[in-house]
Formats: structure tokens, sequence, C-alpha cells
């Protein structure tokens, strides 16, 4: 889904199997590249906090925005100094959905058939046509 | 002169990534203690303090630089650990102990 406000060059492409976005916002440029599995484990834990309830128990509490913040830093690999804090709301906003695209959405068309991003089901059918 | 509070509290403040505008924990109560009166650690403080929720993961991750803030009446200060020998900083459950910092007031 397209992000208001933002010029995607879609130069979109795998950087050693991690997925690589470039867009410009308000006039920056951002490349932002797909994060580790281990560093994913990494964040969803920081953003899990231990909570006392009244009776003694402890729970965990995830906390979504913050595991967004923190994917987000984590994902951008320019500008060097980027610093979430100093940013619009709507900029952040409109990183974010860039950042969850880049992690959650399907495989880019453009990278699919070069081995790298195959469909399962289509690769299910070639197998059994062949079978037959 | 002498130094004229060797003692600040009970105060109440924050801990966050500033780079991120995350928060990491809320200080509920704590206590600021000057270190000498006089000569060169007499601006240096040791802080106690008991923390309301916690990320203890990310407060232990090397990786987010963390700020530590705490509020004097309507003034907020930052407290800066001072490089060097005898610096401490520890996290153990909920009580945070800081020793040498020095308190800057936060812009």
């Amino acid at each position: 889904m397209p992000t208001k406000g933002v010029t995607d060059s879609t130069s979109r492409s795998l950087d050693d199997r991690f997925l690589t976005k470039t867009v410009q916002y308000r006039g920056t440029v951002y490349r932002l590249r797909e994060v580790s599995i281990a560093k994913f484990d990494d964040i969803q834990k920081a953003a899990t906090r231990q909570e006392e309830q009244p009776d003694g128990t402890m729970v965990e509490r995830f906390d979504p925005a913050l595991r967004d913040r923190l994917l987000l830093a984590a994902s951008v690999v320019e500008p060097a100094n980027f610093n979430v804090s100093r940013l619009g709301t709507r900029e952040v906003g409109g990183l974010t959905r860039l950042v969850n695209e880049l992690h959650y959405a399907d495989e880019p068309d453009e990278l699919k058939g070069k081995g790298d991003g195959g469909d399962a089901e289509e690769g299910e059918k070639a197998e059994s046509s062949g079978n037959a | 002169m002498p130094a004229l509070f060797g003692r600040y509290e009970p105060l109440r403040g924050s801990i966050d990534i500033p780079r991120l505008g995350a928060p990491v924990a809320e200080i509920v109560n704590g206590t600021l203690i000057r270190r000498a009166r006089e000569g060169p650690e007499s601006d240096l403080f040791d802080l106690r303090a008991t923390l309301g929720s916690v990320h203890v993961a990310l407060f232990n991750d090397p990786e987010y630089e963390k700020r530590v803030q705490v509020r004097l009446g309507k003034l907020s200060w930052v407290l800066e650990p001072e490089p060097g020998p005898g610096q401490r900083t520890a996290l153990t459950g909920k009580t945070l102990t800081m020793e040498r910092v020095r308190m800057v007031r936060s812009s």
C-alpha cells in the first residue's frame, strides 16, 4: 500500500538475503533494511516487560508501539544519525508503515522467480504436475 | 563554600532512550545523596531509586544509550555518570543504584 508523502524509489533489492528499500520522505533519503530473525527476536524481547500484579504475581506485557519504534530504528541503515525523536509524528508513522511492509508483506514481485522468493503453491503445483 | 544541600528526596523521574524517544522505566521514588560537602566530589551524587514498570531487557541492552532524568520542583535534571573508576550503575529487581553521577540541567 503506498504511503502518502513518500517518494518510493522502488529500489528494492536483496542485500545478502535481506530485503532493502530506499525511499525519500520530506526531503530525506532513507535506506531501510530487513532485520535478521535473531535481531527481531531481541526486539520482541526488549519490548516485553515484567509487570507485578496487585496479588504479587508477575505477568509479561508486550508493548507493540515500542516494538515498532525499535524495529524502525534497527531497520534504518541511512541516514546514519537517524534520530526518531526529532521526527514528526506523521513521518514516524509513514516510516513505520514502510518498515512493517518490509518485514511482513509478501515478497516483492520483482524478486520472485529468482530462486529467492518462490511461491510455495506454485512450487507444489510444478512438483505435482511433474509427478503426473 | 560547602554545598547547601546534601540530599534530595523524594524524587520522581524517568529513564528513556533519547534517540528513539522510547521510555524504559519510571522512577517512582528516589534519593540523591551528595558524595561530599566540599572538594572534588562535591558535584557528584549517588542515586538510589525505586522504579515502577521497567523494560529490563532494554535497560540492560548496551546498544541503546539511556538517559536518566529526575525532577526537582519544576526543574528537570539529567544524571550523567561521571566517567572513571568507582562509577557504578546497577539494576536489582526494581531498585536502581547509580554511583558518581553529575546533575546536569535538562535542556
